[in-house]
């Protein structure tokens, strides 16, 4: 294996179709050259054979052909860049597909298990001295042990659990083909997976070879694909749940549906549903319901999308900090807007812990702003980082982000705003709305909180009186929510869970009743423990705060997460990737063969200079 | 010796100093070209060639005297046998001696040094201008080397040029003295036209009854052929010396492509295209026509000497000549 060469850029080799062509350049007859010689006599004997040769001739063998063709061939194998594989063991890298659909039970136990047990086969066949690295593909990919202990890899095999919703296969990929890389060894990456990614795989393209090892034969489920909960547009405050279960089966399926509120059940269904069709369905909600769960009753190979529960939001108390010398037009805002609790200061006597979850900043802004969520509006000039001058005159608004929650119903185009502040935007903004003159709406996050800029003073014009300014501050105070933590996610999304106030810790419950302690001391924390299904419960604790809590819940209900028949996956590989061994690259000979092709190139231009 | 001297006397004339540059000043007197083709000539190989003389193998002379030994008995002072008294011989040769002691009269036999001739048959067709070195040039030299050689042995030389169909003859030179008039008549010669060595040497052969040594200078690329005339020159009293002349381009052609071949003789074309094979093919050819011509040669009893112009002529006089038995 040592002694094989590699080709770092074998598309070089392309340049061999030169070969041919220049074959047929000698073949195509050119005009004669005339020379004179001593007597024509010494060639009458072999004229015959040359004359036969007039209309179509072989190519000639000349030898200035052959050093032309010679050059040719050494420059395109320098330039596809052999080299010699460098020294080292072979590097197994074994990518274990986490994702939940590897729960399906279609090959038992699980396909989990079984791919469990194929990584253990392919390991225990790993000769001695190879080094063996065990990744699983999750949302994002995890090395979980490396090394040429055997016992080592294997032992970590046993704490292995699927439970990832889409899983990134690239990500894994590429990480495999750096582990191998790194080692300075050949290698192969393994995949070990039924080809359910959750998400259309984007086309990776691997200089490794990549062995695909597909596990399960079936896609036999029905399962719960979407649950959300809706307020009644009637008014009446009433909520509604909305279902769709899907079957995923070539053969006609029926099931139960049992939907729960708060644990009690609401209603049982019998569904008859045709091979790969999804039907709806709908539940009136009882007052104050505040979880409604869906059940399925199947005997399908996948359990993880029988269920799915979902939190039906009601209005939560929150603390208001309104900073302002005139605070009666946005008191009236916030009066308007349910479950706040407004405490008003004045400037002078704003104090940095405040102890509120949103705190409003008008025409002021602190040397250091408050930990809670901000809207700052109109920024003095004094306003370092965010202020650059003041700026006299009508701005009307030349661009925005349509899509931002922030000016959701508002009609910007009608907007006139008299006075406005040139701000400039920090690093940890960006802009929603675009005046003539700079940014008029600012929004970002910054250490875990959330801070929104309206750079105008909206007591210059007639905003307060327009519809625009209640729906403007509806809109930053909702988005500026601290409690709002995600009805819904999928396994493996991350949920940012934020702090509360004092807050300085929380914990969170997990489905199985076991508690995960987050540190809120630095802001916001990313908890991405969100592999298995079922509600998760976030408890906030603080010396002021006593204890508050909210919750989330990780369902499945996805389309592409309950199609879980197996599907093969190809991986581009790259040329040199194709063989059976990695090209490490060692000592290149391109230097070489350019020496070489310089002696060639030289050789014929003496040969040429000479007969000519 | 009487040629140097003589180049000598026509080189002071000139107001030379140095004895080569006057010698060879005098070699070139009368060329009818700027080309140096008695370059080489000096009087180093002058001297050298002194020392080598030709080799007689047949009944050389005539009677008159020379320097080689022949097969006849002549009264000279060289002993080589006795035979009885005839009434009419030479008095002075009687051995007395013998006559007391035997009571017999015996005459004493001597070797005659007799005096040999050289034929140069030199071929001035248009062919024998081709190649680098240019074969003529390299005729004309090998030329006056055998001419030196047999005139610093009071040889008589012969010169005569083989042109169309005919053999001309150039100068005919018996002393030493004649070198330079014997050069300026080689060197006046121009290689140009076709040659029929046939007819040119049947010709020359039945000019005179020759004797002594007739040495061929010539490419053998004669259209017409050159066994019936070699045939001619082998059946006479002449020692037949062929002495075939190719350059080194004729050995191994440099050629390649497509090619419009041109005949300097007959200007007649040909069109080839030449590759490696068809090298090897002309290469394999021409060993084989050299072959023909050696049987040739060997059956008729006709010396034949391949020389390539690359070959210096002083070590073809020196020794290859030599070891063909042309010259001692």
């Amino acid at each position: 294996m040592a002694d094989r060469l590699y080709l770092l850029d074998p598309g070089a080799l392309k340049f061999l179709a030169l070969i041919p062509t220049i074959i047929l350049l000698y073949m195509v007859r050119s005009h004669y050259r005339r020379r004179k010689v001593s007597s024509i006599m010494l060639w009458r004997s072999i004229r015959h054979d040359l004359e036969a040769r007039q209309q179509v001739r072989l190519p000639p063998l000349s030898l200035l052909m052959l050093l032309q063709l010679l050059a040719v061939a050494v420059g395109a194998f320098a330039l596809a860049r052999p080299a010699l594989p460098a020294e080292g063991h072979s590097h197994l890298v074994l990518l274990l597909d986490a994702s939940t659909s590897m729960e399906a039970t279609d090959v038992p136990p699980s396909r989990f298990d079984v791919a469990v047990q194929e990584a253990r086969r392919i390991i225990q066949q790993v000769s001695p001295g190879d080094e063996v690295s065990l990744v699983t593909i999750g949302a994002s990919p995890t090395l979980v042990a490396s090394g040429t202990e055997m016992a080592e890899v294997l032992a970590a095999l046993d704490h292995l659990q699927p439970g990832a919703g889409a899983v990134d296969v690239d990500a894994a990929l590429k990480l495999g083909e750096s582990l191998i890389r790194n080692t300075g060894g050949e290698g192969r990456i393994v995949l070990l997976s039924d080809g359910v990614f959750g998400q259309a795989p984007r086309t990776t393209s691997v200089a490794v070879p990549v062995d695909f090892e597909p596990i399960g034969v079936s896609g036999d489920n029905q399962g719960i694909t979407s649950l959300e909960v809706r307020r009644d547009l009637d008014g009446s405050g009433r909520w509604s749940a909305f279902g769709r279960v899907a079957n995923y089966s070539g053969r006609p399926a029926r099931v139960t549906a049992t939907a729960t509120a708060d644990g009690l059940v609401l209603e049982t269904r019998s569904l008859s549903l045709a091979p790969r069709s999804s039907t709806d369905l709908s539940f009136a909600l009882p007052t104050g319901t505040r979880f409604f769960a869906l059940k399925l009753d199947t005997h399908d190979i996948y359990q993880a999308d029988d269920w799915a529960e979902v939190r039906v939001d009601t209005p939560q108390s929150r603390s208001v900090l309104l900073v302002s010398d005139d605070p009666d037009p946005i008191l009236r805002v916030l009066g308007s807007i349910p479950g706040l609790k407004v405490s008003v200061v004045p400037p002078a006597s704003f104090k940095p812990v405040a102890g509120a979850d949103l705190v409003i900043l008008d025409g002021f802004v602190p040397p250091v702003l408050p930990g809670a969520d901000i809207l700052i509006m109109n920024p003095p000039e004094s306003a370092s980082g965010i202020v650059v001058s003041s700026a006299s005159g009508e701005a009307t608004v030349l661009r925005s982000e349509r899509s931002n929650s922030l000016i959701r119903s508002i009609d910007l185009q009608s907007l006139r705003l008299g006075e406005t502040v040139h701000l400039q935007t920090p690093e940890w903004a960006h802009t929603v709305v675009e005046g003539p003159a700079g940014p008029l709406i600012l929004e970002g996050e910054e250490s875990g909180r959330k801070i929104v800029v309206l750079g105008f003073d909206w007591q210059l014009f007639d905003l307060p009186r327009m519809q625009a300014f209640p729906l403007l501050i509806s809109n930053a105070v909702a988005d500026l929510s601290p409690l709002s933590l995600p009805e819904s996610v999928h396994p493996g999304e991350s949920v940012l869970v934020r702090p509360v106030a004092d807050a300085t810790d929380a914990v969170v419950e997990m489905p199985d009743g076991s508690h995960v302690q987050l540190s809120l001391r630095k802001g916001a924390v990313s908890f991405a423990d969100t592999a298995r299904i079922g509600r998760y419960t976030v408890h906030w604790m603080g010396p002021a705060l006593g204890e508050a809590e909210a919750s989330f819940n990780v369902n499945l209900a996805s389309d592409a997460q309950s199609d879980i028949a197996p599907r093969p996956y190809s991986v581009v590989q790259t040329a040199s990737a194709k063989g059976a061994s990695t090209p490490v690259p060692g000592r290149q000979l391109w230097t070489y063969l350019a020496l070489a092709l310089l002696g060639l190139l030289a050789a014929e231009w003496l040969y040429f200079s000479r007969r000519s | 010796m009487i040629f140097d001297r003589i180049l000598r006397r026509r080189a002071a004339a000139r107001g030379s100093s140095g004895s080569t540059d006057g010698l060879r000043r005098g070699c070139t007197v009368g060329l009818s070209g700027s080309q140096s083709w008695d370059q080489g000539i000096d009087d180093v190989f002058l001297s050298q060639l002194r020392q080598v003389a030709f080799v007689s193998q047949r009944k050389l002379t005539d009677g008159r005297t020379g320097e080689h030994s022949s097969h006849r008995r002549s009264n000279a002072l060289e002993f080589a046998d006795y035979r009885s008294y005839t009434p009419g011989d030479d008095l002075r040769r009687v051995d007395w001696n013998a006559y007391l002691r035997l009571d017999h009269l015996f005459v004493k036999l001597a070797d005659a040094p007799e005096r040999l001739d050289l034929h140069l048959l030199l071929d001035i067709s248009g062919s024998m201008a081709w190649g680098h070195p240019d074969k003529f040039g390299y005729a004309r030299r090998l030329a006056v080397g055998l001419a030196y050689v047999a005139l610093a042995h009071m040889d008589a030389t012969n010169l005569h040029a083989l042109r169309g169909a005919h053999c001309i003859r150039l100068s005919r030179e018996e002393s030493p003295a004649a070198v330079g008039k014997l050069m300026r008549a080689i060197g006046s010669v121009k290689p140009e036209g076709t040659t029929d060595l046939d007819a040119a040497l049947c010709q020359y052969v039945g000019m005179a009854n020759h004797r002594g040594v007739a040495v061929l200078i010539s490419d053998l690329l004669s259209p017409a052929g050159y066994q019936a005339g070699l045939e001619r020159l082998s059946q006479g009293t002449l020692r037949p010396v062929v002495i075939h002349v190719l350059s080194p381009e004729e050995m191994s052609p440099s050629l390649e492509g497509d090619l419009e071949l041109k005949d300097v003789e007959t200007a007649d074309t040909v069109k080839v295209s030449v590759d490696w094979g068809t090298l090897v093919r002309y290469r394999r050819w021409l060993q084989q026509w050299f072959r023909e011509i050696e049987q040739f040669c060997s059956r008729r009893d006709i010396t034949y000497v391949r020389v390539q112009t690359s070959y210096p002529v002083e070590q073809l006089l020196l020794d290859r000549l030599r070891r063909e038995r042309v010259l001692r």
